[in-house]
């Protein structure tokens, strides 16, 4: 199964990412681990229709470096 | 026929004495009148300030046009002269002549005093106007102070990767000013003139800057470079291939990561 995925990066540094082809709780997983990366907050999540079904997930995070 | 008119030397006597007499009492008479004019006199002294005025009206009642020449000398040798002499110490005794002199000075005090408060109001004005200049200049001042964001950005070789990526020159350290605030930087970015400060913090670092608008034309343009390096180091790093990396019309980048 081919996991894509796409990052939309905004002009002042959000990152929109969407998640496909993970199974389960993994595409959440991989999102936090991509926030803890970037030195980021997730500030949005949104789960479509497929994160329900048992095995594929797509999966949006808005992602933005965090201020202190 | 002739007369001869007679007169006994009692009566010469007699006549002399009477003579004498008359001359007396004539003496007496302008006594009690030069008297009188030196008494007139100190009550016109007392009643007219100005000695010029006493002696015209002295000159009137002696029938003298006009003492020209109101010279006082110890000499007293004419009733007018008494009369002046008279009236010599009461001159500058006059009630009227004190309090018309006190007067002077109250005024001339009050003169000074006005054009002293006067002076002194000039100076507090001035004074009020250069707080107000230094006031305004304190706020334009503050208007201009440098502007400081936080970021949670560790990793500053990426930063610094990401700055000259975006055409900045790096030099480090350095201080970033505006007007009277100035602040030191652990990396200065220097792109068209303008500077961006790099402070290095315990939870990433301080971005400084001295004009909002830079936050628009580079700050933000970093922080999305920033987060480009860090996504690639990421999908890299879990495996993922980059499948596609495009700068859209928008100003958004997007990129694609693939894992088979």
């Amino acid at each position: 199964m081919k996991k894509k995925l796409n990052f939309i990066i905004t002009p002042d540094g959000q990152v929109q990412l969407e998640v496909k082809g993970l199974k389960g709780k993994k595409c959440m997983e991989i999102a936090q681990s991509f926030a803890q990366a970037i030195d980021g907050q997730i500030t949005k999540n949104q789960t479509t229709s497929e994160f329900f079904e048992p095995q594929e997930v797509t999966l949006s995070h808005e992602i933005f470096p965090k201020q202190f | 026929m002739s007369t001869i008119s007679y007169v006994s030397q009692e009566n010469a006597q007699q006549t002399a004495v009477n003579e004498q007499r008359r001359r007396d009492r004539l003496a007496r008479r302008r006594a009690r009148m030069e008297q009188e004019l030196v008494n007139l006199a100190q009550k016109l002294t007392s009643q007219i300030a100005h000695p010029v005025q006493i002696q015209q009206k002295f000159s009137q009642l002696q029938g003298i046009s006009q003492i020209k020449t109101p010279i006082i000398t110890n000499n007293l040798s004419t009733p007018e002269l008494k009369v002046l002499k008279a009236l010599q110490p009461h001159r500058n005794q006059s009630p009227v002549a004190e309090k018309m002199k006190r007067e002077i000075q109250n005024l001339s005090s009050q003169i000074e005093n006005q054009n002293e408060s006067s002076s002194i109001q000039q100076i507090r004005q001035q004074i009020l106007k250069a707080k107000r200049e230094i006031e305004t200049r304190e706020e334009s001042l503050t208007k201009q102070e440098l502007i400081r964001i936080p970021m949670f950005w560790k990793d500053l070789d990426l930063v610094k990767k990401s700055a000259t990526l975006l055409g900045y020159q790096i030099t480090s350290p350095s201080i970033i000013t505006d007007g009277l605030e100035q602040q030191k930087v652990d990396i200065t970015l220097v792109k068209d003139s303008n500077k961006i400060g790099i402070v290095k913090q315990k939870q990433g670092v301080e971005v400084v800057f001295h004009d909002s608008k830079l936050k628009e034309q580079f700050v933000q343009p970093l922080a999305q470079q920033y987060a480009y390096e860090k996504t690639i180091t990421f999908l890299k790093s879990k495996g993922y291939g980059v499948d596609q990396a495009q700068k859209l019309p928008s100003g958004e980048i997007r990129i694609t990561g693939i894992k088979f």
